[in-house]
């Protein structure tokens, strides 16, 4: 336990200098904050477009699900472009690996170190659709455990998620930089991340109820936004959302850990686990 | 032998990985058209929760072809010269006689002719999936106007293959600077008036901007709000065309006399 | 400009290189001088070592014959072109192959790889195609022409690289520590190639840079010693051998060696190197005035207890000529320059 804790710090912290120490804090704070605002006023201009400058209620849901996106895209993403930066750009994986530590931990202090640098993508993202585009956010004390609670749930999920993700990349080399990618966007449209998942079709309205990431986004969304909102699922209770949420994640994170597993167990046998592409 | 035969010849050489590389590694089309479909479909979801009309949703589509071309600029010819350096190749485009002009045209030829049939499936599956016409009116002054921007987007990733490699120590962090704020600037998914007139004269710089109002013009007629009326948008896509030639020039002329007379490929160290 | 001098494939004149250096914002500039004024001459046809340990400039002299880098005063001329005015006359008549090399697209085959570059060159391509598959059979590797370059073993690579170098058939051929990370069969069969490539047709010229004193002296004509960017010496490897000559040389197995053996204040004894080897004993070589004080050092040794099992006299090699020039041995330079 305390080896897996000293590794997923050391972990957390390569990741924060691989993730940051390529340009100076000015960049890297405007980097940060430049890619989810970008995002979110493309989402301004396209709800003004349709409904004008009234846009009500639909532009605090979009402010919300973009705020928390750069969260679950670190988390979920993080594990993987680890594994993806290690073996062919860095080319330490095999050491990595070959290291008596547990890789799972190396894994998730990488993307740890991504969910700390995107937070402070999430607070500015909050706080301009509260400042500027005049969001009525709000974040009561009476909440703050249930947000806790949410967020910590939601993280390890995330982080489930990326286990699997990861479990994909370890086993297929030369795209597999965009696999993560592709998971992102598919749980980018299906998630409820910019519209209620009421508006999709009945299939994918079945997946976006069995995935944490759109139960953790709807949690997330009770604490900051006001009652009358739009919601993903507004026939659950908060509890209810909080509970189906644990449920999930504990799922996800049992199914992440089985399919790592077998999926390094495969790469081995394939002796792929450290091959490098040369694209 | 003419040089110009030895150019052609060295575009062509360059261009053949591009070409065959979708057809070798059939993940590179999927994740080419359905990643910016993916997206695409998301802001589809979007304007319909909206309950907006036809057209918009149609912009949501462009918007994702526009992308598969942007993305294919950023990392297949901006970022290329830095992959490039990466895996030991540029020192060899160096020294070989043909120059780093035609291996540029190389790039760009068969990432244009790649990434159009990319953008044309993407186009066609989005109009498929929502039943959203998506009609020409001037089929000759869109084919121009898509032509002229095909020219004038691909100068400036030729401009940005060397200046990222000038400016940038990673360019994978410098092309995601270029992703969502150019989605934005370029009016992707909404129309570009919507930024005011000053915003949308500046990010006409980008030659997807004027492009997209354009082509937007030239299919829903009065429903698009324009910019600028589509004969001076063409103009001024021939004059970018022609700016960034000149710009690409001086940009591979810098990282030429950087490498050889300071011995390095960036202007930090 | 009109080419000056048709004997040489290679001439430099005061050759100098400099980099200058920050290592923080605002600090002042590091000055390193690469290569300083460098003079020396190829002939056509020639194979032409350069010899020296890392860091000593030997990278830096061919980037700058081979266009990369200009200098920073000084001339260069490569078959007959001035690398700073002619850099595009100098580039159609040249090839470039470095050691390591990992250059080229994973997804292209080793056909299709080097038929993108032949293009780069302007080779119509049936004859660029003819021209692959028979270099790839002289290497031995036309049954993987067809393999992806992603799947290549690093001496495929490698071998694959030389063929590129070949393709255009230059007139002068830079060879950057070719044989680096290879093994001992790969380097050979590229050694082997690229000596009979430059027999095949007169006025071929090859430059190579290595660290291994046994390429130089299996492959060169002429090998030119380099050391801190300066050019220490340039011969024939036998004429470098000569210069070593300052003396006689032996070697003898002894028991293991501890350092304490009073052999080195031996009147006469010029040079000792020790080499330990696996079953215990030591090897010592022995650099000597004259064959005399080879008893005088026999002598020390026993009275020390020590045992010499073998003993034999030797040529001198280009290593004792580099560790005469240069003062220490490869080895101990490459630690110097290593930071």
């Amino acid at each position: 336990m305390r080896t897996a804790w000293r590794t997923l710090r050391t972990a957390f912290w390569l990741g924060w200098q691989v993730e940051s120490n390529w340009t100076d804090p000015l960049l890297f704070a405007l980097y940060q904050v430049v890619r989810p605002l970008g995002g979110l006023l493309i989402l301004l201009f396209m709800v003004r477009a349709a409904a004008g400058p009234a846009a009500g209620p639909a532009l605090g849901f979009l402010v919300v699900g973009t705020a928390f996106w750069p969260a679950v895209v670190a988390g979920m993403q993080g594990m993987a472009w680890a594994v993806v930066g290690d073996r062919e750009h860095w080319r330490t994986l095999r050491y990595v690996y070959t290291a008596p530590v547990s890789f799972r931990a190396y894994l998730v202090g990488r993307a740890l170190a991504l969910v700390a640098s995107a937070s402070a993508a999430v607070a500015v993202t909050l706080l301009f659709g509260w400042a500027v585009l005049g969001v009525p956010l709000r974040l009561e004390l009476g909440e703050l455990p249930y947000f806790l609670c949410a967020w910590a749930t939601g993280v390890t999920g995330v982080l489930a998620l990326g286990l699997a993700t990861a479990a994909g990349v370890l086993c297929v080399s030369g795209e597999a930089w965009r696999m993560p990618e592709a998971v992102g966007a598919a749980l980018y449209l299906v998630s409820g991340a910019l519209f209620p998942v009421t508006v999709l079709p009945e299939p994918l309205r079945q997946v976006a109820s069995a995935l944490p990431v759109s139960w953790w986004l709807e949690a997330l969304r009770r604490v900051w936004l006001p009652e009358n909102s739009p919601q993903s699922f507004p026939w659950a209770s908060d509890l209810q959302v909080l509970a189906t949420l644990a449920v999930l994640v504990a799922a996800f994170a049992a199914c992440g850990l089985l399919a790592f597993g077998l999926s390094e167990r495969r790469a081995r046998q394939l002796g792929i686990l450290d091959r490098e592409t040369g694209f | 032998m003419s040089p110009w035969v030895r150019s052609v010849r060295a575009a062509l050489g360059r261009a053949y990985p591009r070409l065959v590389g979708s057809n070798r590694d059939r993940a590179w089309l999927f994740y080419d058209t359905v990643l910016p479909l993916l997206g695409s479909v998301a802001l589809v979801y979007v304007y319909r929760s909206l309950g907006a009309p036809d057209h918009l949703v149609a912009y949501a589509i462009m918007g994702g072809a526009a992308m598969a071309f942007w993305m294919n600029v950023l990392w297949s010819m901006a970022a290329q010269f830095y992959w490039d350096k990466m895996a030991g190749n540029l020192e060899l485009y160096m020294v070989v006689p043909c120059g780093l002009v035609p291996i540029l045209l190389g790039m760009s030829l068969g990432g244009a002719v790649a990434t159009l049939l990319r953008a044309g499936l993407i186009v066609a599956a989005g109009s498929l999936l929502f039943g959203v016409p998506l009609p020409v009116r001037d089929l000759g002054l869109f084919l121009a106007v898509f032509a002229v921007a095909l020219v004038a987007l691909y100068g400036l990733g030729v401009t940005f293959a060397s200046a990222f490699l000038l400016w940038g120590r990673e360019a994978w962090h410098t092309a995601n600077l270029f992703m969502e704020p150019v989605f934005l600037l370029s009016g992707f998914y909404f129309p570009v008036r919507a930024l005011g007139f000053w915003t949308a004269a500046a990010a006409s710089l980008i030659p997807l901007t004027l492009a997209l109002d354009a082509l937007r013009q030239l299919m829903f007629g009065p429903l698009h709000p324009a910019f600028l009326p589509v004969h001076v948008e063409l103009w001024l896509l021939v004059g970018l065309a022609a700016a960034f030639a000149l710009a690409a020039r001086a940009s591979l002329r810098r990282m030429e006399h950087l490498a050889r007379r300071e011995g390095r490929l960036s202007l930090r160290f | 400009m009109p080419k000056v001098s048709g004997e040489f494939a290679v001439e430099t004149h005061d050759l100098v290189r400099v980099y200058r250096t920050r290592r923080a914002r605002g600090t002042d500039p590091r000055v390193v001088v690469a290569l300083d004024r460098v003079t020396l001459s190829v002939r056509r046809g020639e194979f032409f070592g350069l010899l020296g340990p890392n860091g000593a400039g030997k990278t830096t002299l061919i980037k700058v014959l081979t266009t990369l880098l200009l200098p920073t005063s000084g001339t260069a001329r490569v078959a007959g072109w001035d690398v700073a005015r002619d850099p595009q006359r100098v580039r159609e008549r040249i090839s470039v192959v470095s050691g390591g090399e990992t250059s080229g697209y994973g997804l292209l085959t080793v056909r299709e790889q080097l038929w993108m570059f032949s293009q780069f060159y302007g080779i119509p391509t049936p004859v660029a195609l003819a021209r692959i598959d028979h270099l790839l059979r002289v290497v031995g590797l036309f049954e993987d022409r067809n393999r992806r370059t992603s799947q290549l073993s690093t001496g495929m690579r490698q071998k694959m690289n030389i063929v590129r170098g070949l393709l255009p058939d230059p007139e002068v051929l830079f060879l950057d520590e070719p044989t680096v990370g290879l093994d001992v069969e790969a380097a050979r069969d590229i050694r082997a190639y690229i000596r009979s490539w430059i027999e095949e047709k007169p006025g071929r010229t090859v430059v190579l840079t290595t660290h291994l004193m046994h390429e130089a002296e299996e492959l060169c004509d002429r090998v030119a010693i380099i050391h801190r960017g300066r050019i220490v010496a340039c011969d024939t490897p036998a004429a470098l051998r000569r210069q070593a000559a300052g003396g006689t040389f032996f070697v003898l197995t002894t028991d293991a060696w501890d350092g304490s053996q009073p052999v080195e204040a031996t009147p006469g004894v010029l040079r000792v190197d020790v080499r330990a080897l696996s079953d215990g004993r030591a090897e010592v070589r022995l650099q000597l005035d004259e064959d005399a004080t080879l008893l005088r050092v026999l002598g020390a040794l026993a009275a020390h207890g020590v045992r010499v099992h073998a003993l034999r006299k030797v040529e001198p090699s280009l290593e004792d000529a580099f560790v005469r020039i240069v003062g220490r041995r490869m080895e101990e330079a490459d630690a110097e320059a290593t930071p």
